[in-house]
C-alpha cells in the first residue's frame, strides 16, 4: 500500500502529482487569460514539445541536431495539405505530418554515422537541402508564397488545448526516456559510444529510434504550428533560424534535462515576442549573448542555475536528481559528445 | 530528491504562467473611453524590403497628418484624431504575422493597415480573418491572396496578372510598328511567388492569345532575395531572345541587373515588371544602366497633370519632403490608409463589421489610375484600375509611354542601351 502511494505507474506520486496540478492549472488558462496571451501561451507549448523532441537527440543521445526545421517543415506542411485536400480531422493530420517527419529522420539514417560537431555539420546540411527542396517544390508548399490554410472559428482555444496535451505528453515522454533502460542506453552512447557497443548497446539502432521519435514530435509540433498561424511558408518552417531556436531553448533551459527545455522554450518565446516589437533585429544578439554567458558560467542553464541557488539557499540536498540533470553528464555542453567532459564548472 | 526537485520546479512553473496571465488579463481590462481611433500596421522597416517600407510609411504619415490636421475623422457627429500604431515587421512573413496577432489581440486596435509586398499580405492578413478585423493593404498584388474568400481583406493594388497583361500590350504595340521581330523571343523569368507566378501568368496568356506573335523561349523561376543569378543569366544569354521580361521586388531587381549588366547583356526589351524607375536603383547601378528598363506602375507622379486630388496629393508629398517626387510605393500607402479613413467616416463608428461593409460598398475619387477606387467583390475585394508603363530615358526622367491617353513621353525601342 505504501509502496503504492509513492508510485503511480512506475511514477512517484509527489512528481506526478505536481505535473497533474500544472496541467490543471494551465488547462485553466484559457478562462482567465485575453487572446493574445493565450496565443503566446499555445506557442510556447509547441516550442516545449519541439524543444523536448530535439533534446532527446541532442541532449541525451549527445548527437546535436542543428536540422531538425526539416522535420518541423514536412510535418507542418504534410499536415497542412491533408487540411486542405481531405476532410481529415486535425489532430490525424498533425499526426500524419509527424509520422512523415518520423520516416524523413529515419532516411537521415547515413548522418548518423557521423559523431559531434561532423553530426551537427551533416544536419546543417541535411536542413538546408531540405529547406530548398520545399522551396522549389511548389506543387506542395506553394514555393515562397507558402500556404494558407483554412481558417476555423474558435479554432484557437481548441488549439490550445491541444498544444497542452502535446506538451504534457512530451514531458511525460522525457520523464519516461530518462528513466527508461533506453534512456540509460542513450546516455552510455553519449558518454561513449565504444564503451557503449562494447556492453551490447547499438548505436546505430538506438539512435535511429531516438532520432526517428524526436523527428516525429517535432513534426507533430510543426502541424500544430501550421494550425496555429494558418499559414506557412518554407523559409519559416525549414529556415536555419527555426532549427537554432531548439537548440538555443534547450542550452538556455539545460541541455540533457527534462525540465530545462520546457524553461528554455518560454524564455524563448516570452522574449522574442517582447522584443520583436521593439527590437526586433536584437533578439538574436541577446540570444546569443546568453548563449555566450550560460557556456561560460552554467552550463546545464535556467537550471542548473536554479540548482544551483537552491544548494546556497540550503535546500538543494545532494547533487542534482535524474530528474534534472543527465547522469552521463550534468556538464555536458552541446556538442561535447563526451558528456561531462566538457565546460563543467 | 527528485520528487522534491519536480515539486519545487512546478510550482515556479505554475506560479510564473500564473503571474503572466494575471499581469495580461488586467491589462486587458483596462477600458478607456474612445478618445481616438487606433489604426494598427507592420511595414517592412528593415531586411530585405526596408527601402519600400519606408516609403510606404511616408505615404501613411502624410495620410494621417492630412487627416488630424482636419481635426480627425468625422464619426458620431464629432471629430476624432486618428493614431498609427506601427511596428516593424522585419521583411519576414512569421514576424508580420506574429505582430498583427499582437496588433489585434495585445495593442488592441480597432483596425489594420496592411503591410507591403505580396508574401508579406498574404500571410499577415490570415491574422486579420482569423480576428474579423478590416485590413486594407497597398502592398499586395497577387491574385491568389485574394482568391481565398476572405472577408476582411481589401487590397489597392491591381492584379500583378493585368501588368503582365499591359506589359505585353506596350510591346504589341512596337511589334506591330514594326520596332520588334515578329515572332519575338521571350525570356520570362519570375521570383517564385504568388506575385511572380501571376505575373507568368498575364504574359503567358497574352503570349498565347498572339498568334504566333511571341514564343517563350526562357521560363524560370527563382528564389525571393536571392543573391546569384549567374546561372539564370546564363540561360538566358543562350536563348537570344528579343524581350528580357522579369518579375522582381527592388532588393532582387537591383542585383539581378547588376548581373545582368556584368555579363554583357542588354535586350531590345527589358523590365523588371514594377521596378525599374526607382531612384535608389539608379543610385545603385548608374544612370546609364537602368535607362531603357521599362516599367509598368499602379502610379506615377505624372498623372498629376490632371489636376484633382493626384495633384494635391503631390504637392503635400513634395512640400513634406523638400521637393522629393513621389514614386508609387508613396502614393499607395498614402491612399491606402485615405480608403480606409474614408470607410470609416461612411461607416459612421469605429465598428469593424460597419467599416467592413463601408468598404466594401466604398467608391472613392481617387489618385490611382482611372480616378475612381472601389473593392469589387467579384474580384476578391481587390481593386482594379490601368496600369501605366514608364521607361527611364537618357536624361534621367521616366514619362508614361503607355497607354497612349495617359502617355508624357515617347518611347525608345529597341533599348537604345544595345546601341552602345
Amino acid at each position: 500500500m505504501s509502496r503504492a502511494r509513492r508510485s503511480l505507474a512506475g511514477i512517484p506520486l509527489r512528481a506526478a502529482l505536481p505535473f497533474a496540478a500544472a496541467v490543471g492549472a494551465l488547462a485553466l488558462l484559457p478562462l482567465v487569460l485575453d487572446p493574445y496571451a493565450l496565443n503566446l501561451v499555445t506557442l510556447a507549448l509547441v516550442m516545449i514539445a519541439g524543444a523536448l523532441a530535439w533534446n532527446w537527440m541532442g541532449g541525451f543521445a549527445g548527437q546535436v541536431s542543428f536540422g531538425h526545421a526539416a522535420m518541423f517543415g514536412i510535418g507542418g506542411f504534410v499536415a497542412a495539405r491533408l487540411l486542405l485536400a481531405t476532410p481529415l480531422p486535425a489532430p490525424l493530420a498533425w499526426l500524419a505530418g509527424g509520422l512523415a517527419a518520423g520516416i524523413f529522420a529515419l532516411g537521415a539514417h547515413p548522418t548518423l554515422r557521423l559523431r559531434g560537431p561532423y553530426f551537427s555539420i551533416a544536419t546543417i546540411g541535411l536542413g538546408e537541402a531540405a529547406r530548398l527542396v520545399f522551396t522549389y517544390w511548389e506543387r506542395f508548399t506553394g514555393g515562397a508564397s507558402g500556404l494558407s490554410l483554412p481558417i476555423v472559428a474558435g479554432g484557437k482555444e481548441a488549439l490550445y488545448s491541444w498544444a497542452l496535451a502535446l506538451a504534457a505528453a512530451a514531458v511525460a515522454a522525457s520523464w519516461g526516456i530518462r528513466r527508461s533502460r533506453f534512456g540509460l542506453q542513450l546516455l552510455a552512447i553519449k558518454a561513449d559510444v565504444e564503451a557503449a557497443a562494447d556492453v551490447g548497446v547499438s548505436a546505430t539502432l538506438h539512435q535511429d529510434l531516438v532520432f526517428a521519435l524526436s523527428g516525429a514530435v517535432v513534426g507533430i509540433a510543426g502541424g500544430l504550428y501550421a494550425s496555429y498561424f494558418s499559414f506557412i511558408e518554407p523559409n519559416d518552417l525549414f529556415g536555419f533560424d527555426r532549427s537554432i531556436s531548439f537548440v538555443l531553448m534547450c542550452v538556455i533551459g539545460g541541455v540533457g534535462t527534462v525540465l530545462g527545455p520546457v524553461l528554455g522554450a518560454i524564455v524563448f518565446v516570452i522574449l522574442h515576442q517582447l522584443l520583436l516589437a521593439s527590437y526586433p533585429q536584437l533578439y538574436l544578439g541577446l540570444y546569443g549573448l546568453l548563449l555566450v554567458l550560460i557556456i561560460l558560467f552554467e552550463p546545464l542553464g535556467i537550471s542548473g542555475l536554479a540548482l544551483r541557488v537552491a544548494r546556497r539557499l540550503g535546500r538543494g540536498g545532494p547533487p542534482p536528481a535524474p530528474l534534472v540533470t543527465s547522469a552521463a553528464g550534468p556538464a555536458s555542453p552541446p556538442g561535447a559528445g563526451g558528456g561531462g567532459r566538457g565546460l563543467a564548472p | 530528491m527528485p520528487a522534491r526537485s519536480l515539486h519545487r520546479w512546478s510550482t515556479v512553473t505554475v506560479l510564473f504562467l500564473a503571474a503572466l496571465g494575471a499581469a495580461v488579463a488586467c491589462r486587458s481590462r483596462e477600458q478607456a473611453e474612445r478618445k481616438e481611433i487606433r489604426i494598427g500596421a507592420t511595414l517592412p522597416l528593415t531586411g530585405a524590403e526596408s527601402r519600400i517600407g519606408g516609403f510606404y510609411k511616408e505615404g501613411y504619415d502624410l495620410a494621417f497628418e492630412e487627416a488630424n490636421r482636419q481635426g480627425g475623422l468625422q464619426v458620431g457627429g464629432k471629430r476624432l484624431p486618428v493614431r498609427l500604431v506601427l511596428l516593424d515587421d522585419t521583411s519576414s512573413q512569421a514576424t508580420a504575422v506574429s505582430l498583427a496577432d499582437r496588433l489585434v489581440n495585445g495593442d488592441k486596435v480597432d483596425l489594420l493597415l496592411g503591410t507591403y509586398a505580396s508574401h508579406l499580405v498574404e500571410a499577415q492578413s490570415t491574422v486579420a480573418e482569423q480576428n474579423k478585423v478590416p485590413y486594407v493593404n497597398g502592398g499586395g498584388g497577387a491574385t491568389d491572396i485574394y482568391r481565398r474568400g476572405y472577408r476582411y481583406l481589401f487590397g489597392l493594388l491591381a492584379p500583378v496578372e493585368l501588368l503582365g497583361t499591359t506589359l505585353m500590350g506596350f510591346v504589341d504595340a512596337q511589334q506591330q510598328a514594326g520596332k520588334l521581330p515578329r515572332p519575338a523571343r521571350v525570356a520570362l523569368v519570375w521570383e517564385n511567388t504568388a506575385h511572380g507566378k501571376d505575373f507568368r501568368r498575364g504574359v503567358r496568356e497574352f503570349v498565347a492569345g498572339s498568334k504566333g506573335g511571341y514564343e517563350i523561349v526562357v521560363d524560370e523561376s527563382f528564389e525571393l532575395s536571392g543573391k546569384d543569378f549567374g546561372a539564370l543569366l546564363e540561360k538566358v544569354k543562350a536563348a537570344r531572345a528579343d524581350l528580357f521580361l522579369a518579375d522582381a521586388h527592388l532588393p532582387d531587381f537591383i542585383t539581378m541587373h547588376r548581373q545582368y549588366v556584368s555579363a554583357g547583356l542588354c535586350h531590345p526589351v527589358v523590365s523588371y515588371g514594377a521596378r525599374g524607375a526607382e531612384k535608389a536603383a539608379a543610385d545603385a547601378l548608374g544612370r546609364e544602366n537602368v535607362t531603357g528598363i521599362l516599367s509598368a506602375v499602379w502610379w506615377n507622379a505624372q498623372l498629376a497633370r490632371k489636376g484633382g486630388p493626384t495633384r494635391a496629393f503631390v504637392d503635400a508629398y513634395e512640400a513634406r519632403s523638400g521637393g522629393r517626387e513621389p514614386e508609387w510605393y508613396q502614393a499607395l500607402g498614402y491612399e491606402t490608409a485615405r480608403a480606409l479613413f474614408a470607410a470609416i467616416q461612411q461607416a459612421g463608428k469605429v465598428d469593424r463589421e460597419a467599416v467592413r461593409s463601408a468598404l466594401a460598398a466604398l467608391k472613392l475619387d481617387s489618385i490611382l489610375p482611372g480616378g475612381q477606387l472601389s473593392f469589387p467583390a467579384g474580384q476578391g475585394q481587390q481593386a482594379h484600375y490601368p496600369f501605366v508603363v514608364q521607361q527611364n530615358l537618357a536624361d534621367g526622367t521616366s514619362p508614361i509611354v503607355y497607354p497612349e491617353d495617359s502617355a508624357t513621353g515617347r518611347a525608345v525601342v529597341p533599348n537604345p542601351r544595345c546601341a552602345r
